[in-house]
Protein backbone atom coordinates (compact mmCIF):
# COMPACT_ATOMS: atom_id res chain seq x y z
CA UNK A 1 0.00 0.00 0.00
CA UNK A 2 1.00 3.04 -0.96
CA UNK A 3 1.90 6.10 1.69
CA UNK A 4 0.49 8.92 1.58
CA UNK A 5 3.39 10.78 1.32
CA UNK A 6 4.69 9.12 -1.73
CA UNK A 7 0.91 9.95 -3.43
CA UNK A 8 1.39 13.36 -3.02
CA UNK A 9 5.22 12.95 -4.67
CA UNK A 10 4.08 11.12 -7.50
CA UNK A 11 2.51 12.94 -10.47
CA UNK A 12 -1.13 12.73 -10.67
CA UNK A 13 -3.29 11.46 -13.22
CA UNK A 14 -5.03 14.74 -13.88
CA UNK A 15 -1.37 16.45 -14.11
CA UNK A 16 -0.25 12.80 -16.51
CA UNK A 17 -3.13 13.84 -18.74
CA UNK A 18 -2.79 17.36 -18.94
CA UNK A 19 0.66 16.48 -20.23
CA UNK A 20 -0.40 14.31 -22.49
CA UNK A 21 -3.02 17.02 -23.81
CA UNK A 22 0.14 19.95 -23.82
CA UNK A 23 2.19 17.27 -26.33
CA UNK A 24 -0.34 16.40 -28.34
CA UNK A 25 -1.60 20.17 -28.71
CA UNK A 26 2.07 20.75 -29.46
CA UNK A 27 2.97 18.32 -32.07
CA UNK A 28 -0.53 19.06 -34.14
CA UNK A 29 0.16 22.38 -33.70
CA UNK A 30 3.74 21.68 -35.44
CA UNK A 31 5.43 22.92 -32.41
CA UNK A 32 8.09 21.79 -30.62
CA UNK A 33 9.03 21.42 -26.86
CA UNK A 34 11.69 24.04 -27.23
CA UNK A 35 9.13 26.83 -28.39
CA UNK A 36 7.23 27.10 -25.17
CA UNK A 37 10.17 25.35 -22.76
CA UNK A 38 11.46 28.94 -20.92
CA UNK A 39 12.59 29.03 -17.84
CA UNK A 40 10.55 32.66 -17.55
CA UNK A 41 9.93 32.24 -13.99
CA UNK A 42 12.38 34.00 -11.52
CA UNK A 43 11.30 31.49 -9.13
CA UNK A 44 12.28 28.55 -10.98
CA UNK A 45 15.76 30.22 -12.51
CA UNK A 46 17.15 30.84 -9.19
CA UNK A 47 16.03 27.07 -8.10
CA UNK A 48 17.38 25.66 -11.00
CA UNK A 49 20.89 27.70 -9.99
CA UNK A 50 20.23 25.91 -6.57
CA UNK A 51 20.52 22.55 -8.19
CA UNK A 52 23.36 23.45 -10.75
CA UNK A 53 25.32 24.88 -7.68
CA UNK A 54 25.78 21.10 -5.98
CA UNK A 55 28.07 19.08 -7.91
CA UNK A 56 26.68 16.43 -9.86
CA UNK A 57 27.28 12.61 -9.32
CA UNK A 58 27.27 11.98 -12.53
CA UNK A 59 29.01 14.65 -15.22
CA UNK A 60 28.23 13.11 -18.76
CA UNK A 61 28.53 16.39 -20.89
CA UNK A 62 32.17 17.15 -21.48
CA UNK A 63 32.55 13.75 -22.54
CA UNK A 64 29.97 14.55 -24.97
CA UNK A 65 31.14 17.75 -25.90
CA UNK A 66 34.40 16.22 -26.99
CA UNK A 67 32.80 14.16 -29.52
CA UNK A 68 29.98 16.49 -30.55
CA UNK A 69 31.26 17.25 -34.59
CA UNK A 70 31.05 13.51 -34.63
CA UNK A 71 27.89 13.21 -32.52
CA UNK A 72 25.87 16.09 -35.28
CA UNK A 73 27.63 14.39 -38.06
CA UNK A 74 26.10 10.73 -37.26
CA UNK A 75 22.57 11.87 -35.62
CA UNK A 76 21.55 13.53 -38.23
CA UNK A 77 22.01 10.04 -40.68
CA UNK A 78 20.25 8.45 -38.05
CA UNK A 79 16.40 7.26 -39.19
CA UNK A 80 13.67 7.89 -37.33
CA UNK A 81 12.09 5.64 -35.08
CA UNK A 82 15.95 4.30 -34.29
CA UNK A 83 15.95 1.45 -31.46
CA UNK A 84 18.39 1.24 -28.51
CA UNK A 85 21.06 -1.02 -29.85
CA UNK A 86 21.27 0.94 -33.19
CA UNK A 87 21.86 4.39 -31.09
CA UNK A 88 24.67 2.31 -28.75
CA UNK A 89 26.35 1.18 -32.01
CA UNK A 90 26.29 4.75 -33.87
CA UNK A 91 27.43 6.22 -30.23
CA UNK A 92 30.35 3.00 -30.56
CA UNK A 93 31.08 4.07 -33.43
CA UNK A 94 32.18 7.26 -32.52
CA UNK A 95 33.27 6.61 -29.62
CA UNK A 96 36.02 3.98 -31.24
CA UNK A 97 37.12 7.28 -33.65
CA UNK A 98 37.77 8.94 -31.57
CA UNK B 1 10.00 66.79 17.03
CA UNK B 2 13.08 65.04 16.24
CA UNK B 3 11.33 62.14 17.90
CA UNK B 4 8.71 62.76 16.36
CA UNK B 5 10.63 62.31 12.91
CA UNK B 6 12.68 59.70 14.20
CA UNK B 7 9.44 57.45 14.88
CA UNK B 8 7.96 58.08 11.80
CA UNK B 9 11.19 56.63 10.25
CA UNK B 10 11.21 53.20 12.76
CA UNK B 11 7.62 52.80 12.07
CA UNK B 12 7.88 52.96 8.63
CA UNK B 13 10.77 50.26 8.70
CA UNK B 14 8.98 48.28 11.09
CA UNK B 15 6.08 47.76 9.33
CA UNK B 16 8.52 46.94 6.26
CA UNK B 17 10.26 44.95 8.04
CA UNK B 18 6.79 42.60 8.79
CA UNK B 19 5.67 43.07 5.59
CA UNK B 20 8.76 41.37 4.26
CA UNK B 21 8.85 38.38 6.94
CA UNK B 22 4.99 37.91 6.33
CA UNK B 23 6.43 37.52 2.43
CA UNK B 24 7.96 34.80 3.14
CA UNK B 25 5.75 32.51 3.52
CA UNK B 26 3.08 30.54 1.29
CA UNK B 27 5.25 32.00 -1.61
CA UNK B 28 3.63 35.72 -0.69
CA UNK B 29 0.30 34.60 -1.00
CA UNK B 30 -0.93 36.47 2.66
CA UNK B 31 0.23 40.30 0.95
CA UNK B 32 -0.08 39.40 -2.80
CA UNK B 33 -2.74 42.33 -3.10
CA UNK B 34 -0.59 44.63 -1.08
CA UNK B 35 2.51 44.07 -3.17
CA UNK B 36 0.06 45.38 -5.88
CA UNK B 37 0.27 48.90 -4.89
CA UNK B 38 3.49 48.81 -3.67
CA UNK B 39 6.23 49.55 -6.15
CA UNK B 40 9.96 48.40 -7.11
CA UNK B 41 9.64 45.77 -5.27
CA UNK B 42 10.31 46.65 -2.16
CA UNK B 43 8.41 43.88 -0.73
CA UNK B 44 10.65 41.18 -1.50
CA UNK B 45 10.53 37.41 -1.25
CA UNK B 46 14.14 35.60 -0.89
CA UNK B 47 13.78 31.48 -2.01
CA UNK B 48 16.99 30.69 -1.59
CA UNK B 49 16.26 29.56 2.19
CA UNK B 50 13.53 28.09 4.30
CA UNK B 51 10.95 28.84 5.19
CA UNK B 52 10.33 29.15 1.36
CA UNK B 53 13.00 27.22 -0.40
CA UNK B 54 12.55 27.51 -4.18
CA UNK B 55 12.22 24.03 -5.47
CA UNK B 56 11.83 22.29 -8.97
CA UNK B 57 11.63 18.69 -9.30
CA UNK B 58 12.85 16.99 -12.74
CA UNK B 59 10.68 13.85 -13.55
CA UNK B 60 11.25 11.13 -16.21
CA UNK B 61 8.04 10.26 -17.62
CA UNK B 62 7.91 7.74 -20.66
CA UNK B 63 4.98 5.55 -22.41
CA UNK B 64 4.53 3.19 -25.13
CA UNK B 65 2.90 2.36 -28.06
CA UNK B 66 0.49 -0.63 -29.12
CA UNK B 67 0.11 -0.85 -32.75
CA UNK B 68 -0.95 2.54 -33.42
CA UNK B 69 -2.06 3.61 -29.70
CA UNK B 70 -0.40 5.26 -27.34
CA UNK B 71 -1.01 4.03 -23.49
CA UNK B 72 -1.08 7.01 -21.09
CA UNK B 73 1.96 8.35 -19.48
CA UNK B 74 3.61 6.69 -16.82
CA UNK B 75 5.62 8.56 -14.37
CA UNK B 76 9.19 6.77 -13.29
CA UNK B 77 8.96 7.27 -9.38
CA UNK B 78 11.94 6.33 -6.84
CA UNK B 79 10.48 6.79 -4.12
CA UNK B 80 11.71 8.79 -0.85
CA UNK B 81 12.76 7.46 2.15
CA UNK B 82 10.23 8.43 5.28
CA UNK B 83 10.25 11.95 6.34
CA UNK B 84 11.33 10.92 10.43
CA UNK B 85 14.39 8.83 9.12
CA UNK B 86 15.12 10.82 5.79
CA UNK B 87 18.33 12.96 7.47
CA UNK B 88 20.05 9.59 8.48
CA UNK B 89 19.51 7.28 5.79
CA UNK B 90 18.15 8.16 2.36
CA UNK B 91 19.44 5.51 -0.19
CA UNK B 92 16.64 6.66 -2.45
CA UNK B 93 18.71 10.09 -2.61
CA UNK B 94 21.57 8.63 -4.80
CA UNK B 95 18.65 6.90 -7.57
CA UNK B 96 16.82 10.53 -7.23
CA UNK B 97 20.42 12.36 -8.05
CA UNK B 98 21.57 10.31 -10.69
CA UNK B 99 18.25 11.08 -12.32
CA UNK B 100 18.50 14.85 -11.91
CA UNK B 101 22.10 14.91 -13.16
CA UNK B 102 21.13 12.74 -16.27
CA UNK B 103 18.28 15.53 -16.92
CA UNK B 104 20.38 18.66 -16.35
CA UNK B 105 22.85 16.98 -18.49
CA UNK B 106 20.61 16.12 -21.10
CA UNK B 107 18.87 19.38 -20.84
CA UNK B 108 22.30 21.11 -21.57
CA UNK B 109 23.03 19.37 -24.83
CA UNK B 110 19.88 20.11 -26.14
CA UNK B 111 20.03 23.86 -24.88
CA UNK B 112 23.47 23.78 -27.07
CA UNK B 113 22.62 21.81 -29.92
CA UNK B 114 19.49 22.47 -31.41
CA UNK B 115 19.74 19.37 -33.81
CA UNK B 116 19.26 16.06 -33.13
CA UNK B 117 22.82 15.54 -31.40
CA UNK B 118 20.84 14.95 -28.15
CA UNK B 119 20.21 11.54 -29.33
CA UNK B 120 23.48 10.25 -28.92
CA UNK B 121 24.63 11.91 -26.13
CA UNK B 122 25.25 9.80 -23.09
CA UNK B 123 22.63 11.29 -21.06
CA UNK B 124 19.87 10.77 -23.60
CA UNK B 125 21.04 7.29 -24.12
CA UNK B 126 21.06 6.40 -20.44
CA UNK B 127 17.59 7.94 -19.76
CA UNK B 128 16.00 5.30 -23.04
CA UNK B 129 17.73 2.61 -20.95
CA UNK B 130 16.06 3.58 -17.69
CA UNK B 131 12.78 3.50 -19.27
CA UNK B 132 13.55 0.22 -20.81
CA UNK B 133 14.01 -1.56 -18.27
CA UNK B 134 10.71 -0.67 -16.69
CA UNK B 135 7.83 -3.07 -16.98
CA UNK B 136 6.43 -2.99 -20.17
CA UNK B 137 3.24 -4.44 -21.35
CA UNK B 138 3.45 -7.41 -23.93
CA UNK B 139 3.62 -6.64 -27.44
CA UNK B 140 4.51 -2.77 -27.27
CA UNK B 141 6.31 -1.73 -30.45
CA UNK B 142 7.63 1.60 -29.55
CA UNK B 143 8.79 4.26 -26.48
CA UNK B 144 8.81 7.65 -25.92
CA UNK B 145 10.09 9.35 -22.76
CA UNK B 146 9.76 12.81 -21.81
CA UNK B 147 10.76 15.14 -18.78
CA UNK B 148 8.67 17.66 -16.93
CA UNK B 149 9.12 19.92 -14.23
CA UNK B 150 7.55 20.63 -11.36
CA UNK B 151 7.63 23.36 -8.86
CA UNK B 152 5.41 24.43 -5.75
CA UNK B 153 3.67 27.86 -6.70
CA UNK B 154 1.09 29.93 -4.13
CA UNK B 155 -1.75 27.12 -4.81
CA UNK B 156 -1.61 24.42 -7.52
CA UNK B 157 1.87 22.48 -8.48
CA UNK B 158 3.10 23.78 -11.49
CA UNK B 159 4.13 21.28 -14.12
CA UNK B 160 6.15 21.87 -17.17
CA UNK B 161 7.15 19.59 -20.16
CA UNK B 162 10.92 20.25 -21.07
CA UNK B 163 12.21 17.87 -22.98
CA UNK B 164 10.23 15.40 -25.70
CA UNK B 165 11.95 12.70 -26.56
CA UNK B 166 11.53 11.13 -30.60
CA UNK B 167 9.65 7.82 -30.97
CA UNK B 168 12.26 4.78 -30.75
CA UNK B 169 11.45 1.08 -31.76
CA UNK B 170 11.42 -1.34 -29.21
CA UNK B 171 13.80 -4.48 -29.50
CA UNK B 172 13.48 -6.74 -26.76
CA UNK B 173 16.91 -8.44 -26.64
CA UNK B 174 18.22 -5.37 -24.64
CA UNK B 175 16.90 -4.42 -21.73
CA UNK B 176 19.99 -2.49 -20.05
CA UNK B 177 22.83 -0.23 -20.54
CA UNK B 178 26.19 -0.41 -18.53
Amino acid sequence: MRSEQEKKSRLMAVELAAIDLTITALQAGGRKIDDVAKDDNPREQWAQGWADAHHPFVELTERDREIIAQIKVLAGQLSSRTSLPELLKARGKIVQGS
Amino acid sequence: MGDVRLNAIAAVFAVWWVISACNQFRSGAWTLRLRRYVPLGLIPLWTFFAPNPARVDSRLIWREEHGSRWDCWRELHLGFAPAKSRWLVNPELILNKAVVDLVSSLLRVRLEQQDRSALLSSAYLTLLSIVLTQPRRTGSSSIQFAIVRTSAGTHARRVDVAFLSEVHDIVDSVTHVC
